[in-house]
């Protein structure tokens, strides 16, 4: 290539990375701007005393506390519910999976990355329904029905990022514990999963970011605008995203905007400390799985 | 246990492909009890391929296919390794192997000892420790380690991590040991010791190497075989 050529593909490989810290740096410093004015003790606690409030003496009415407790509830059961399924999946199709089979859940795997979530969410919906009408009255739609439908969305996140981290696992690697008598779950519970934790936990990252931002899925099966903190699994809830979503839409005077507003960078702020929360545990589970044996 | 003059490996009408790709073609022959047999050829032959054929460590590369007969010497008895009740785990503590490149795993160096023994279910730490002691104390390593056991293995030298390798290979008292080319990697005073500590393992084990120095298996081997075009000759 001529020398024009190299320089236009450095100078357009940068502008690209540019753009996207550009994006990145214009969504923070815009919410910044508009909410951080609305975030406050008021905005989150309302009325009641923050003390009371998280000690849970006295409930929150008008504040964003019952929204950030379901918000945080609903990731943390989805991925929860989702990891094991995930994780094991992921392990059959990087270690166990061959010829046909393989494919065929490959293609599933993907399939279900494509389905939309409103759909997710219309299945939950139609599930909670069912439930109701077959097994019991007391089920509607509601915080367990929400989290299970979200973890089928965030599966084929862990199920691909789990199989590719074992994949990527150089061969020589994956011989040194089996020449030594290891079996093959010794294997891989001992060498390749610690092997491939990091990647496993990008996944797991990713996931929670879907489930923390998803507004589709949990508004067909279960978030309401005012339930406070969530009494039980079956229960309704709130959520920031879905807060964020009607406030934005039926907002009356220009605090309530600001409240949304809040509200989003308090999601981005639960999101990050998820996160760093899951990089620790992941560094635990790297002592604990490396250095137990 | 000195098995003078006993057979430890035979190998019967064996082939084996990759794909459709030959790399054996009915391959026969035997190797001795406590002697130190290597096989030369140049690379890309298969050499590696021959060495994982004895522990069927070959069974985790895809497409891979063996046809044909090996047995070996195990616990006083002629052993088919192929037999379907020939349990994996098991096989792979009698022969032991260290690779070319060493290959210590991501822990302190008493970890990586002790870790074909936990594998193997023992749990009794001073029966570990003594192990961990004896076998780093055989491959010329216990004094340059004791001090600093807790330290990540990857932070030995080459030679080092290598004699590590072998430690490991023989903490779990193996009755065959695979070298595939155990000094390729390293400088002449590393390959030196490592050579030393060959020509002592053959009082407690029969050791097959592989290699392309032809200066060390003269100085090493008590038999040598060549393998070209997907044969096995004497030389």
């Amino acid at each position: 290539m001529n020398r024009l050529g190299e320089i236009s593909v450095t100078f357009f490989s940068w502008l690209c990375a540019l753009s996207l810290v550009a994006a990145l740096g214009t969504v923070f410093v815009f919410l910044l701007f508009k909410g951080l004015g609305g975030m406050n003790l008021q905005t989150i606690f309302g009325d009641t005393n923050a003390w009371d409030a998280l000690t849970l003496r006295k409930a929150v009415f008008n504040g964003l506390f019952p929204a950030i407790v379901g918000t945080i509830l609903l990731v943390i059961i989805s991925v929860v519910m989702a990891l094991p399924v995930g994780l094991a999946a992921g392990i059959y199709l990087a270690e166990y999976g061959t010829g046909r089979a393989k494919n065929i859940f490959s293609l599933f795997c993907d399939i279900l990355a494509g389905v939309p979530s409103i759909l997710v969410g219309l299945f939950g919906f139609s599930l909670s329904i069912f439930l109701h009408k077959y097994i019991s009255q007391n089920i509607y739609p509601c915080l367990l029905i929400s989290a299970a439908s979200l973890s089928f969305l965030v599966l084929p996140y862990l199920i691909r990022t789990t199989q590719i981290a074992l994949e990527q696992i150089p061969s020589e690697d994956r011989l040194t514990a089996l020449a030594l008598g290891a079996g093959r779950l010794q294997n891989i519970f001992y060498v390749l999963i610690p092997r491939a934790l990091s990647g496993i936990v990008s996944g797991v990252i990713l996931s929670i970011g879907r489930c923390a931002e998803d507004t589709a899925v949990i508004m067909l099966t279960g978030v309401v605008a005012m339930a406070g903190l969530p009494q039980s699994m079956l229960a309704k809830y709130e959520a920031l995203p879905f807060f964020i979503y009607y406030i934005s839409s039926q907002y009356t005077d220009m605090q309530e905007l600001q409240m949304g507003y809040a509200a989003a960078i308090i999601l981005v702020g639960i999101c990050a400390v998820l996160f760093v929360a899951a990089f620790f545990i992941k560094n635990r589970l790297v002592e604990r799985m490396l250095f137990r044996i | 246990m000195v098995e003078e003059d006993k057979i430890k490996i035979e190998i019967e009408n064996l082939s084996f492909f990759y794909g459709e790709h030959r790399i054996f073609h009915d391959v026969s022959t035997k190797m001795m009890a406590n002697k130190i047999t290597a096989v030369v050829g140049p690379s890309g032959q298969g050499k590696s391929t021959f060495l994982m054929i004895m522990n069927r460590l070959w069974e985790n590369i895809p497409q891979a296919r063996l046809e044909g007969h090996v047995h070996i010497l195990l616990k006083n008895r002629m052993t088919d390794i192929y037999a379907r009740d020939v349990s994996l785990p098991d096989l792979r503590r009698s022969v032991g192997m260290v690779f070319q490149k060493s290959n210590p795993l991501p822990m302190s160096i008493y970890k990586n000892m002790a870790f074909p023994l936990k594998l193997a279910g023992i749990k009794n730490q001073a029966q570990i420790e003594e192990k961990v002691e004896a076998a780093l104390r055989d491959a010329f390593l216990w004094n340059e380690v004791k001090d600093r056991l807790s330290h990540d293995a990857r932070s030995l030298s080459g030679g080092q991590q290598q004699r590590l390798c072998i430690a490991r290979a023989l903490i779990i008292g193996p009755e065959l040991m695979l070298l595939d080319e155990p000094t390729s990697s390293l400088d002449a005073r590393a390959a030196a010791i490592i050579e030393e500590l060959i020509l002592l393992l053959k009082k407690r084990c029969t050791v097959f190497l592989v290699s392309h120095h032809m200066e060390q298996i003269a100085r090493l081997a008590d038999t040598v075989m060549a393998l070209e075009d997907g044969k096995i000759k004497p030389v």
